[in-house]
């Protein structure tokens, strides 16, 4: 019955613009990538608006009414000004990678699944409580869960692969983004023992190849050792990223038999999402004060004229080459 | 209880439920503002509709006159394109031109519900198709010039290919030459005389499938495809496969 066309021979173009974006934002993100193609109009209102659209109106119940972690940072109202192309917008429909942990397997919940023990014997334990230790914090770090890994007396370490690409952050996204991506995990030791904590995190490019590493290491003195401490870093303009290791180690300082050793709990790697909002030319110049919210929940204020922030904008947010 | 009367743009006039119509923002502004009565004889045109659109809007009205009012809780529930009711799914069972007027009208009317359904039947018409098969489904002229539609059907000759070997991420087939240098165009051309064979990845899990290839035996592949997709371009890497990424393959730390 549908396919009977009567005075309309093309349906669409009884529509106006707004209208189709609505209709195509009812439409799953893969399927649009088909709608790209099939015509001139569609595609100019699906890379202008729809995914826009799409994204904003889904923020408000996608993961059951919490929004898109990738917006976990800005109103839904705010998500349509945002200065993102069309095709981050897309990633974020299908992957909804920024701002979210993707550590798996991040506090031992799973034992040790999703993690690569990097010696010949697994010494490793994991205690559903922390033993001889204070309770996790109170930290959205761990997501509820209560358990950490231990390490023994002989040197225990672990790493795990995050390949960005899994979570739709390719190589256009990266360029594109730059983003900061912020790696963290906290660790202790027991009362009564003392312990040695290493944390080496490597970002490679898709060739493998080393573009920047962090190493943290902490002594923890016998009595002293019982705190649970949180090591963190970020990397900046992380455009040739492909994917990160995280790499864990830990022993404790009195060779104790049993698990004495240091304890390691909610590891966090974050690709954090730019925000960047469009910016209405009007010719003039005007100071604008920037307020950001940190990682850490603190915010800071800085000023800058227009004229600045604009030219800026180009350098660190150039659109994304599409071949 | 209170009745209004609406023109449509082909001047039938219709005698609705006050309670029915306000399902329409518009009326219901339009009657607020102009103050009417009930006993008032005023009529209010739609200039915008016509009679068989606007009875059909009060017939989708008058089913829906008891659902209660979209509230913040249900928002998101709303936006799900798979929750039309199987009514609404009757009610709508229309041609394409009569859809498509309702999209109006609804917009027009400003009635939410009914723009929302209509919406969502024209987008699970659309929702897993190929361009083609859109193009067809809505009579949409493709208006692409020939430069760019040689770079569309580049892409879809990689697709189609890809469509009967990607069964398995690392499923091993052969392309024949000629269609592996229409992929590579811009490449410098692959070796002509033997078949090309090659091993699909979706994702860039570039490792696993040269280890896999370290193995040796029958599905052994010469080339890599890795590909991207997406939607108007197809990334495509091929490469050679190499012995320099040893046995173990896993050493990075």
């Amino acid at each position: 019955m549908m396919e009977v066309l009567k005075n309309h021979q093309e349906p669409f173009d009884l529509l106006p613009d707004e209208m189709v974006v609505n209709t195509l934002s009812f439409i799953d993100a893969d399927t649009l990538l088909n709608c790209r193609l099939v015509c001139k109009r569609w595609r100019e209102l699906i890379d202008a608006y729809v995914f826009q659209e799409k994204a904003s109106r889904e923020n408000e119940y996608v993961n059951n009414g919490r929004g898109y972690y990738s917006f976990s940072k800005i109103d839904s109202s705010n998500i349509r000004k945002l200065e993102l192309s069309w095709y981050v917008f897309y990633v974020i429909c299908k992957y909804d990678p920024f701002n979210r942990n993707l550590v798996k397997n991040h506090c031992g919940q799973n034992q040790y699944m999703h993690w690569s023990i990097t010696n010949d014997h697994n010494w490793w334990t994991i205690e559903e409580t922390p033993e001889g230790a204070p309770l996790l914090p109170d930290d959205p770090d761990f997501d509820g869960y209560t358990s950490c890994f231990v390490s023994t007396y002989r040197l225990c370490s672990k790493r795990q692969n995050i390949i960005f690409k899994n979570y739709g952050l390719n190589d256009i996204v990266m360029k594109a983004l730059q983003p900061e991506i912020s790696v963290s995990e906290w660790y202790t030791g027991r009362f009564d023992c003392g312990c040695k904590y290493a944390l080496r995190a490597t970002v490679h490019d898709r060739n493998d190849k080393l573009i920047e590493q962090h190493n943290y290491n902490d002594i923890l003195p016998q009595w002293e050792a019982n705190i649970w401490t949180k090591a963190s870093h970020s990397f900046k303009n992380q455009s040739n990223a492909s994917h990160l290791i995280l790499y864990h180690s830990g022993v404790d300082t009195q060779y104790w038999a049993g698990h004495y050793g240091t304890k390691i709990s909610g590891s966090v790697v974050k690709v954090l999402l730019p925000i960047k909002f469009k910016w209405i030319l009007t010719g003039n110049i005007v100071n604008i004060h920037i307020i950001m919210l940190m990682e850490n929940g603190q915010t800071t204020i800085t000023t800058q004229s227009s004229k600045e922030l604009l030219r800026d904008i180009e350098i660190y947010n150039p659109k994304p080459v599409i071949p | 209880m209170p009745m209004i009367k609406l023109q449509s743009s082909d001047g039938e006039v219709f005698q609705v439920d006050f309670e029915i119509a306000k399902a329409s923002v518009t009326i219901k502004t339009m009657v607020e503002d102009l103050g009417l009565e009930e006993e008032d004889e005023e009529i209010v045109p739609l200039p915008n509709v016509n009679a068989g659109i606007l009875k059909k809007v009060i017939q989708w009205a008058t089913y829906h006159k008891d659902d209660p009012p979209a509230t913040e809780d249900d928002e998101g529930r709303e936006k799900r394109t798979d929750d039309i009711s199987s009514w609404d799914a009757d009610f709508l069972k229309v041609d394409q031109g009569t859809l498509f007027e309702l999209i109006l009208a609804a917009n027009y009317l400003d009635i939410k519900g009914l723009l929302d359904v209509t919406c969502k039947t024209v987008a699970n018409m659309i929702k897993g198709k190929t361009p083609e098969e859109i193009r067809k489904t809505f009579n949409i002229k493709n208006d692409f010039s020939p430069a760019e539609e040689e770079q569309l059907c580049y892409n879809s000759i990689l697709d189609d290919k890809l469509k009967n070997t990607r069964l398995k991420t690392g499923a091993a087939g052969t392309l024949k030459a000629t269609e592996l240098n229409k992929i590579f165009r811009q490449r410098p051309s692959i070796e002509k005389t033997q078949p090309f064979r090659f091993q699909t990845k979706e994702t860039n899990d570039l490792d696993s499938c040269l280890k896999h290839n370290n193995g040796g035996g029958s599905d052994v592949a010469d080339y890599v495809l890795t590909v991207e997709n997406l939607g108007s371009i197809t990334f495509v890497m091929c490469s050679q496969l190499v012995n320099n990424y040893g046995n173990s393959g896993d050493q990075k730390q």
